[in-house]
Formats: structure tokens, sequence, C-alpha cells
């Protein structure tokens, strides 16, 4: 029990830290871009709705939506620190802050930045393709990403490096769900600032929770002996 | 003053490491398949920004 109450609790305190700084930074720099773009959206629905009761504003605070965010990006870190807790134990290491730090850029890079080179941060009222199609390629992408990082890292042999650059390159392949050229009132330059907000945001709680789990997992009391 | 000794590494059985490692997988493909994915309309809501702002498709 012990053995999984370390890694539960590690986990846990490296997800909170992370959670906590990518709502704090996204509350700050990119919702206020997300309640902007719903004003675009609300304007269009204004447009076309031909019957005007079927369009319904809900009253949320700003505190009450924000408050929400902070817990559901608490959870989805906490999940984030599991599942790169389970890859660790499984392939060896994270074991130091400096590990932790190549892998927070790694699940940065598996989950944040190489799914959205090929289906890139949404504002809402932006047209997009079917959401299963796209929840299911974002999946795929996810997966071939981190399978390819993990194999280069550990494997270290010219064909294992091939091997990653296919993974890495098979999603855009077959290529990411893309919408049929519908207008959007969302200006292109709010878009933009979204996007690289939203990933720096990204890289930023990344790396604060992988080097908090390295330092969390460093030194021999957390370390498994196989009895 | 309260001496800090060097704590022993867990002696750990096979099973229960895997048991262990799997419980934990579980529980975050739990956490991160609900925020990021579930179509039920309360979560999805709740997990709206976060959604948006951590590039998972939200709409």
């Amino acid at each position: 029990m012990a053995y999984f109450q370390r890694l539960f609790f590690l986990a846990l305190l490296a997800g909170v830290v992370g959670g906590v700084i990518a709502s704090t930074l996204n509350i700050a720099i990119n919702v206020p871009s997300i309640m902007e773009a719903e004003a675009f959206e609300h304007a269009a629905e204004h447009q076309t709705a031909a019957d005007q009761a079927r369009h319904k504003h809900e009253q949320v605070s700003v505190f009450g939506r924000n408050l929400i965010t902070l817990a559901a990006m608490v959870l989805a870190f906490v999940g984030y620190a599991f599942l790169v807790s389970v890859v660790a134990e499984v392939s060896g290491g994270l074991r130091t802050w400096g590990s932790g730090l190549f892998w927070g850029m790694g699940g940065f890079l598996a989950f944040n930045l190489v799914p959205a080179i090929g289906l890139p941060p949404e504002l809402p009222g932006m047209p997009a393709a079917d959401l299963g199609q796209r929840q299911l390629w974002w999946l795929c992408c996810a997966c071939c990403t981190a399978g390819a990082l993990l194999l280069a890292a550990t494997v270290r042999k010219t064909a294992a490096y091939f091997a990653s650059l296919v993974l890495l390159a098979a999603p855009f392949l077959y290529g990411a769900p893309t919408a049929d050229g519908v207008a959007t009132l969302v200006p292109e330059e709010l878009q933009r600032h979204f996007v690289l907000g939203t990933l720096a945001a990204g890289l930023v709680a990344w790396v604060a929770m992988g080097v908090t789990l390295g330092v969390l997992r460093s030194g021999d009391r957390c370390r498994a002996v196989l009895g | 003053m309260i001496a800090i000794t060097e704590q022993k590494p867990i002696v750990v059985g096979v099973t229960a490491r895997a048991f262990s490692i799997a419980a934990i997988a579980v529980l975050g493909a739990i956490l991160f398949g609900s925020v990021g994915f579930s179509n039920i309309p309360a979560i999805h809501d709740a997990t709206h920004d976060v959604r948006h702002t951590l590039s998972f498709p939200c709409h």
C-alpha cells in the first residue's frame, strides 16, 4: 500500500501545482479571449436566429466560471501527472528535477503542441469539423507523439529514431479533420493571440508539473525495490 | 532537535507493484477522459474553458 500511496500522492501534489499554474495563467491571459470570441459567436447567432426565444443567454458570474475552470484544470493536470507517473514507473526514469524538466517538455509536446499543429486551439464561434472525428485524431496524435518520444529516448538506436519519425508523421500524413470554409466573425488577430497564449501557458504549466514530480520522486525515499 | 535520518526504499512485490501502477493508470485515464473528452453536457460546460485553453477539441 505504501508504494501505491507514494505514487498517488506525489502525482497528486505535482498535478495540483501544474493545474493551479495553468489556470492562473490561462484565466489571466486567455479566458478573456474566449469571452471576447463568445460575444462574436452570439452576434452571429443573433444574425441567424429566426426565433429569438430559442436563443438563450446563460448568466454565470465570471468568478464562478473561473472557480470551476480552476477545479477542472487541477483535475486535468492530476490526470496528466498520474499518466506520466505510470509511464515513468514502467520505463524507469523521472527521478531528478532535471529529468522532470524533460518529462514535462515531452508531455507538453505530446498533449499540447503537436496535436495543436494539426488542430490549433479553437475559440468559440470558429468553424470546425465533426467533434468526434477531431477528438479521435487528437487522441491518436497524442498517443503517436508520446510513443515516438518514449521510443527515441529509451532505445537510442538508428532504427528506433526512424520508427519515431514515422510515428510522429503518421497522424499528419493521414491529415487532421478540417472544416469546410465556413465564415467566422472572430478576428484573426484574436485567434493568433489565443493560440500563442494557450501554448505558452501550457509549456510553463507542464514544465512546472514535470520538475515538481522529479523533485518529489528524487532520492531514496520514493524508490521502490522489488521484494 | 529532530534528526532526519535517511529513509529506506520501499520493498514492494511484483504483483503489488503491477496492481498499483494499473490503478494509477485507470485513475489517470478517467480524469483525462472526463475533463478532455466527456460529452455529458454538465461536464462539457464545467470544463469548457479548460478544453479551449488546453487545445482539446470542444464544440
